[in-house]
């Protein structure tokens, strides 16, 4: 026996233990950042089935790797070091990070993992999946090339990291404007966990990756999860109710990723007037790849696909790095006014009209748009606890937007004796986890044509978990996270029973240490942990427990 | 020029020059292709490579694809003869000469409307970023990058005076909608290009039409672009009847004049055209509606493009209305007694007639939106004001109005809610700017010089020489007689007048001039005159102020005086902590309907504020940022019509710096817009922090690179 295993049967009383025939949830309170552990009531009383929902922390919380050690800890202690399921529900650090920083603790057993759950658009065999992974790879390369050539503006090396906007400010940015470009860049890029850890090659090679150099924090995660989960299942919407492995009463509604490509894309809400702006970016961006990258050389067919994304043929292109070479032969085909008129553009007194950087911005929108496009690719799970198709309803839908969201509407359940629609779900919900910590795309409540939908069919006595710190996400490029008219409606809609995991708002009820009724919810109970998390995230409780009984 | 010297024959009036009448997708459909190309005449200028004439530079760099494409020469006798290239997607050449084309084209309209030149915003920052203050300086031509950018966008860039056009990969998956992953390029958009040419003409007009003081202003900007690019579709020769005939005169159902980059809204998915002033089309099922006018839109909507495209909508509505009332004894002749039309084609004559009736409402629904533009407030434009001016103008030009144009007019703009906000009532005749009383008259001539000044003044571009001489006066030279020492008197202010010799110290632009030996061009000499005799009228105003308040017998007397200034000219001339700046001196020459000319001298008066609307913690922002206090500037001022030839002012329309309840709403919008937005959109209001001063980050943003690429949040609920 290991000293750790000693050390955790002697704390067996520390197990999260859920009501008879009920549900645990245990919120972790990292911050900005996803990670919830539901304990749903198993054959006998002493052993529950544990379901772990994500554990990450975005990198712009403060204290938040701190705060994920701590966090692993308790799993480990609560659940005896075994957990029957993860959902990692996308490919976000803001919630896997825990996975990739402690990942020598799932390699070591010290947890275990029976089924791992993920979307189907993780699986290597699927061609749709197999097509989105080919367009981001493509997107993230551009980024990547983009952000090289800008690098190179700055004098600095490729391998160098990349800058802080404030760092540059002061010399360089002013001549390139691009300030925006390059804080969308590196959030993007955090977010896609690279760059900060040399223990990624390392361990990717351990497990046999391919590309070792390249494997980013993410991927190693999820290949982690893989190597050490007993199986692995992906999951595509509508499947058949999931039984839950050894809970007595309780499955899952697999609700989104979308199979639909338009709504798998779409992330922003639109009005029935469709007020577009006039020029949306982010469509049509192959061609920005295509100047990006540099094509292999050997490559035949991708040679001819980036030909195609010059706007012109071979013989219209004037090579700029020619133009001030007086070496004919490279451009006989110029005559000598025309070159005369070219060279102009470099010269010093139109130098404030120059234009050679302004191309590059479109990268900052790009990694915005492959932010909210994996957000959109989230395992999106409804539990349901009690009887089949009638107890209250568990609503995760991870960081799933508008379209998927959207998306659930076209999906029923078989039961045997009936259909179940998702009106019926979302009409039973009782916990509803805010989806994308609280931004205005990510919870709906009406549908395209403007009928009451989503958060406006849940019934009254609901409880709302929103994982958010907003020092942290207010650090964040193009979020405003909870945003303000969701969170006034979230505030009516469950009568202030919110829990947040930060600790901006003073009006809402703090459960105390002692389980305690949730005021005005039938069959729920609430409490706080005793355990701290770090003081660089605001100190207080490591999480919040919320107990859940079915009504008889 | 060498031409001309060579040759006998006069000068050509214009040149002719082909460019696809809407955007190539339209070539592909057999019902429109014989219409997509269009010759346009464009007025003659000499024109370097590029294209580069007087008005604009075309330079085909494309950093994107490190390439540079050669520049047409429009002077080639090859393509003097076959009237400029052929349209063709896949030749660079062809998108100078269509870009140029179609902004010459915007420009010409502009010019013939205003009764002026068009100039462009001057240079107000040096290359390192700081401003230039009063020492800002020409920018003769304005800059345009076919393929600056490899996105679906486009923009003008005010800081380098330059428009970007982008082009991208089609995003279709439908080819009923164009090549899916075809290359679609904003250059070759009549629409994108007049839209994106009447930001910058109008940037030239009103620079502080940038500057969002209300949730008008910045749609107004994106309506008034929107308006020049679907007005001028009228323009096109063939399209119009082509139209006509398609909906059998019916011009309020579905049809292509009405809709704006057709191409580019199907290449980016929408199913559609990018934008339409009359209906829209459900994006599941295909089918084209007239849209409702909805006055609570301008309560709820406040992005910009959806906001200008109320008052887009009520303009094509005036359109509609006034061509109805046009063509309904033309339909009933045509159709006998009974007023219904025979199944079938309309005649082509009956055609041809209609298509000329609709062809002269749009050119004068067009004139007097650009005329309009003379009759706004210098600040804190309203579509309000808008309304107003349009009423105004026209009833100047058309005293009589027996078609009853302005009911059009205000009906269409009522329906969608568009109306100002301080009248009784909502007549032509208390929405017509007023004119000034007899003892508002009387304290005109006592602050602005007399009628032979404003004379000179009105006629100076027309007369006086553009002779190399005055250029060696230095730049720093300040004593020109301009300054006018404390205590001078009206008669020694006109003598300074007289005495003034031309000051034209300033930097010039010299890129791209292909004669630099050349003196100058009129534009240039017209914005040395502007400038000096804006100078001028502000030494002129601030001294007579002074004058009329040492009139005062007492304290009381002396509030009451800096009162009546501050009612009529909407500034305080007597506060000397407060400046004021005559913002622009514009003669102008506007051609009436009966064929009469009038001159008229347009001044701008504005003076600014610099306020608080509390702290940044109110917006959100993190702990460094939440302490700083927020600021903005509050402007007031007048726009001044005067007639040189009696000294009089016609009209003056102002937005007091008094104001306290338009001072409010503007703080209040701003607060409003902050919170929604975030602290990060403080530039785009023009709101600041200490500390944002000495930041590049914080104002050199592309404020129309924003609007277009859509950062705004999509509201929810």
């Amino acid at each position: 026996m290991s000293p750790t295993e000693r050390n955790r049967s002697s704390r067996s009383s520390a197990r999260l233990v859920p009501p008879a025939d009920g549900i645990a949830i245990r919120m972790y309170r990292q911050g900005l950042g996803d990670c919830f552990l539901l304990a749903f009531a198993g054959e006998s009383r002493k052993s529950p089935s544990y379901a772990l929902i994500d554990c990450g922390a975005h990198f712009a919380q403060a204290g938040g790797r701190d705060n994920m050690v701590r966090i692993l800890d308790d799993i480990i202690d609560c659940t005896g070091g075994h957990v029957d399921v993860v959902v990692a529900t996308h490919e976000h650090s803001d919630h896997l990070s825990a996975f990739k920083h402690g990942a020598h603790r799932l390699l070591n057993d010290e947890l275990k993992i029976d089924q791992l759950w993920l979307a189907w658009t993780e699986r290597d065999d699927d061609e749709l999946a197999q097509q989105l992974r080919g367009e981001r790879l493509n997107a993230k390369d551009a980024i990547d090339a983009a952000l090289d050539r800008l690098k190179a503006e700055l004098g600095l090396d490729p391998e160098d990291d990349l800058p802080t906007v404030d760092a540059v400010e002061s010399e360089h940015l002013p001549s390139l404007k691009l300030s925006n470009t390059l804080e969308a860049a590196q959030q993007f890029f955090a977010i896609d966990e690279r760059n900060d850890d040399d223990t990624v090659p390392t361990l990717a090679r351990k497990l046999g990756l391919r590309n070792p150099d390249k494997v980013s924090g993410n991927e190693l995660a999820l290949a982690v999860l893989k190597d050490k989960a007993r199986e692995v299942r992906y999951f595509r919407p509508g499947e058949v109710p999931v039984t839950i492995p050894g809970a007595s009463a309780a499955r899952a509604y697999v609700l989104g990723p979308p199979r639909n490509l338009s709504l798998l894309k779409k992330s922003d809400p639109s009005r029935g007037d469709r007020h577009e702006t006039f020029l949306t970016s982010a469509t049509g961006m192959t061609s920005f790849a295509a100047a990006a990258v540099r094509a292999d050389e050997n490559d035949l067919a991708a040679l001819e696909r980036v030909d195609l994304c010059f706007p012109f043929d071979a013989r219209h292109r004037i090579d700029l790095e020619n133009l001030d070479s007086d070496d004919d032969t490279a451009e006989a085909r110029l005559s000598t006014e025309e070159r005369e008129f070219l060279r102009q553009y470099r010269s010093r007194d139109s130098a404030w009209r120059r234009i050679d950087n302004e191309w590059l911005s479109a990268a900052g929108e790009l990694a915005l748009h492959l932010d909210r496009h994996t957000n959109n690719t989230s395992l999106a799970l409804a539990f349901e606890i009690g009887t089949l198709g009638k107890g209250p309803v568990l609503l995760f839908p991870a960081d799933a937007q508008v379209g998927n969201w959207l998306s659930w509407q076209d999906l029923t359940w078989n039961l045997g004796d009936r259909t179940i629609a998702i009106a019926d779900l979302l009409n039973r919900t009782a916990v509803y986890k805010v989806g994308h910590h609280g931004s205005h795309n990510a919870s709906l409540a009406r549908d395209a044509l403007g009928a009451d939908y989503g958060l406006r069919l849940i019934r009254d006595g609901l409880v709302a978990m929103i994982p958010v710190d907003q020092t942290a996400s207010d650090k964040l490029r193009g979020w405003d996270m909870p945003y303000g008219k969701l969170y006034e409606f979230l505030r009516c809609k469950t009568r202030g029973n919110i829990l947040r995991s930060d600790d901006v708002d003073s009006s809402l009820p703090v459960p105390r240490l002692q389980w305690k009724d949730v005021p005005g919810v039938a069959g729920a109970r609430w409490r706080r942990s005793r355990k701290k998390k770090s003081e660089a995230s605001g100190g207080g409780s490591l999480y919040y427990d919320l107990s859940l009984s079915p009504a008889d | 020029m060498s031409n001309a010297e060579r040759s006998r024959t006069p000068r050509p009036v214009s040149r002719k020059l082909q460019i696809y009448a809407f955007d190539p997708g339209l070539d592909l459909d057999l019902k429109t292709a014989h219409v997509n190309r269009s010759t346009i005449h464009v007025a003659w200028e000499d024109v370097a490579y590029g294209p580069v004439g007087d008005y604009i530079e075309v330079v085909d760099i494309d950093p994107a694809s490190a390439s540079a494409y050669a520049p047409v020469n429009l002077d080639d006798p090859y393509l003097l003869a076959q009237d400029g290239l052929a349209p063709s997607e896949g030749n660079p050449q062809f998108h100078q000469q269509m870009v140029y084309a179609v902004a010459m084209k915007t420009i010409a309209n502009f010019e013939g409307a205003l009764g002026r030149k068009v100039h462009w915003s001057p240079k107000r920052r040096d290359d390192q970023g700081n401003w230039l203050g009063a020492k800002d300086s020409y920018v003769r031509r304005l800059r345009i990058y076919p393929h600056a950018l490899r996105e679906a966008n486009a923009y003008y860039s005010p800081d380098k005076k330059a428009l970007l056009f982008g082009y991208f990969n089609a995003a279709n998956e439908d080819p009923m909608d164009g090549l899916p992953g075809g290359m679609i390029f904003s250059c070759l958009s009549h629409d994108i290009i007049s839209h994106e040419m009447t930001h910058a003409i109008l940037d030239g007009i009103h620079r502080r039409l940038l500057e969002p003081s209300n949730p008008d202003v910045l749609a107004f900007h994106e309506a008034f672009a929107d308006v020049v690019a679907i007005f001028q579709h009228f323009t096109l020769p063939g399209v119009l009847e082509h139209q006509i005939e398609q909906t059998r005169g019916d011009l309020s159902t579905e049809n292509l004049l009405s809709q704006l980059a057709m191409q580019f809204g199907h290449a980016t998915n929408r199913g559609s055209s990018l934008r339409d002033a009359l209906g829209t089309t459900d994006p599941t099922t295909g089918v084209w509606k007239r849209r409702k006018a909805d006055p609570s839109v301008l309560r709820e909507v406040f992005e910009p493009h959806a906001r200008g495209a109320t008052l887009v909508a009520a303009l094509f509505e005036a359109f509609l209305a006034m061509y109805e009332s046009h063509t309904e004894d033309l339909l009933r002749i045509a159709s006998g007694a009974g007023g219904v039309q025979a199944e079938g084609r309309l005649h082509p004559d009956l055609v041809k007639r209609l298509a000329d009736e609709a062809r002269t409402v749009s050119h004068r629904l067009l004139r007097i939106c650009i005329r309009a533009l003379d009759y706004l407030p210098p600040v804190d434009v309203t579509f309000g004001d808008f309304l107003r001016a349009l009423i105004t103008i026209d009833s100047d030009l058309v005293p009589d109005d027996t078609r009853h144009y302005r009911t059009a007019l205000i009906c269409a703009f009522r329906d969608r809610g568009i109306y100002p906000r301080d009248l009784r009532t909502l007549s032509v005749e208390s929405l017509r700017w007023s004119e000034p009383t007899d003892t508002e008259q009387q304290l005109f001539s006592k602050l602005l010089p007399p009628s032979n000044v404003l004379r000179t003044i009105a006629y100076a571009n027309d007369f006086a020489d553009i002779d190399g001489d005055s250029t060696k006066r230095s730049a720093d030279d300040d004593s020109t007689g301009l300054m006018i020492e404390t205590g001078t008197t009206n008669e020694r202010l006109v003598e300074r007048y007289q005495e003034l010799g031309s000051d034209r110290s300033y930097a010039r632009d010299r890129s791209f001039a292909k004669d630099e030996s050349k003196p100058r061009d009129e534009r240039e000499h017209e914005y040395l005159n502007e400038r000096q005799f804006a100078r001028y009228l502000h030494n002129y105003l601030y001294t007579t102020a002074r004058e009329y308040s040492r009139e005062a017998e007492s304290a009381a007397d002396f509030e009451k005086k800096r009162e009546t200034i501050l009612d009529l000219l909407g500034i305080d001339l007597l506060d000397d902590s407060l400046r004021f700046e005559v913002h622009a001196v514009r003669p102008t020459v506007r051609v009436h309907p009966d064929g009469r000319t009038k001159n008229e001298l347009l001044i701008l008066i504005t003076q600014r504020q610099k306020r608080s609307i509390g702290m940044a913690s109110m917006a959100a922002a993190d702990a460094s940022e939440a302490t700083s206090e927020l600021w903005y500037r509050f402007r007031g001022g007048c726009t001044l019509l005067v007639d040189p030839l009696t000294g009089e002012v016609t009209y003056c329309i102002v937005k007091r710096i008094s104001g306290e309840r338009r001072r409010d709403r503007q703080e209040a919008f701003l607060q409003m817009r902050l919170s929604e937005e975030g602290l990060d959109a403080r530039a785009r209001y023009h709101v600041w922090t200490a500390t944002d001063g000495k930041s590049e980050r914080y104002v050199r943003q592309e404020p129309f690179r924003l609007l277009h690429s859509g950062s705004t949040q999509g509201s929810w609920l």
